[in-house]
């Protein structure tokens, strides 16, 4: 691969006409990988690099982009999948590098993962990004030396995300789901303290603190049953979930 | 690797960083490098508004 290639990816700007060629193709995709954790990065210039643009599809989609891709004079296509190795194309569109895969270790399926992907909008055009809980599960799950910078940008978002649900949703279940899958996600049966006291800030509904009564560490459970104090039922229903911990 | 390390070689000098997020010129919702957690928490709640979940499909019977 030139050198020159390898260096192109510095705005994500220059890949919209791409993006909206895909688009316009009609193709299911998802922004994998590097360029996708950064979508998820709140800090300036958060540390992380990626050369190129990782995009995971079905495989019957792959082929079809395959077919697509060599009919369109500006994409070049450089490398195909091969029996017996990673199901993997490589696209230059210009001189930015474009990887299409159909898995990656540690990510749902394909399908699901384009189903789940979050759409981030780019001067307009909305783009898939793989979800940050489906990308925090494949980083945990390779874990390289590279990775560690990923996770740790992954998890500050998730974590903003876990308190601003609290603050917003009014569906019980909905307003728990991101910090169950949090927990799933990284092993847990505590939270963090400081993310649970943030969530303990919030509560708003009894499943919460039923939920709280089993998920926050030691030294917050006290503050759980303040929060229950009112209603002699349910603190009592937060005192066997404690007994059972 | 090497991107990396002009990176950080750059943060040392106090310049800019060769490869920056690429998505920095393009979310306008992000924040200083030293932001507290609730300017994070903000910057969140700002990157929600163009950041679109997928809706669960509902159905009546």
């Amino acid at each position: 691969m030139p050198q020159e290639r390898a260096e192109a990816l510095r705005d994500l700007r220059s890949y919209r006409p791409f993006l909206e060629q895909l688009e316009a193709a009609g193709y299911e995709f998802a922004i994998i990988g590097g360029c996708a954790v950064a979508a998820y990065g709140r800090k300036m210039g958060e540390e992380i690099f990626s050369a190129d643009l990782d995009l995971i599809v079905s495989g019957s989609v792959l082929s079809d982009i395959l077919a697509w891709a060599r009919r369109q004079p500006e994409i070049e296509v450089t490398k195909t999948p091969q029996p017996r190795s990673v199901p993997v194309a490589v696209l230059f569109w210009s001189d930015l590098e474009v990887n299409v895969l159909t898995s990656s270790t540690g990510l749902p399926d394909a399908r699901m993962v384009t189903d789940m992907a979050r759409e981030v909008g780019i001067d307009g055009l909305y783009v898939p990004v793989a979800d940050p809980f489906d990308l925090l599960a494949n980083k945990l799950t390779v874990r390289r030396e590279k990775d560690l910078p990923h996770i740790e940008v992954l998890k500050r978002f998730v974590e903003a995300e876990i308190v601003a649900t609290f603050e917003t949703e009014t569906l019980p279940r909905r307003r728990l789901a991101p910090a169950r899958r949090y927990l799933e996600i990284f092993g847990l049966d505590r939270l963090p303290e400081d993310l649970a006291s943030q969530l303990l800030d919030r509560v708003q509904v009894p499943s919460d603190l039923r939920f709280l009564a089993s998920s926050v560490p030691e030294p917050l459970t006290s503050r759980v049953c303040e929060k229950a104090a009112h209603d002699a039922d349910l603190l009592s229903e937060i005192e066997e979930i404690f007994a059972r911990r | 690797m090497e991107q990396r390390a002009a990176n950080a070689k750059a943060k040392r000098e106090g310049r800019p960083m060769p490869y920056p997020n690429p998505w920095d010129g393009v979310d306008p919702t992000k924040v200083s490098p030293d932001a507290s957690d609730e300017e994070i928490l903000q910057s969140y709640r700002e990157f929600s508004k163009i950041c679109r979940k997928r809706e669960p499909k509902r159905f009546e019977i």
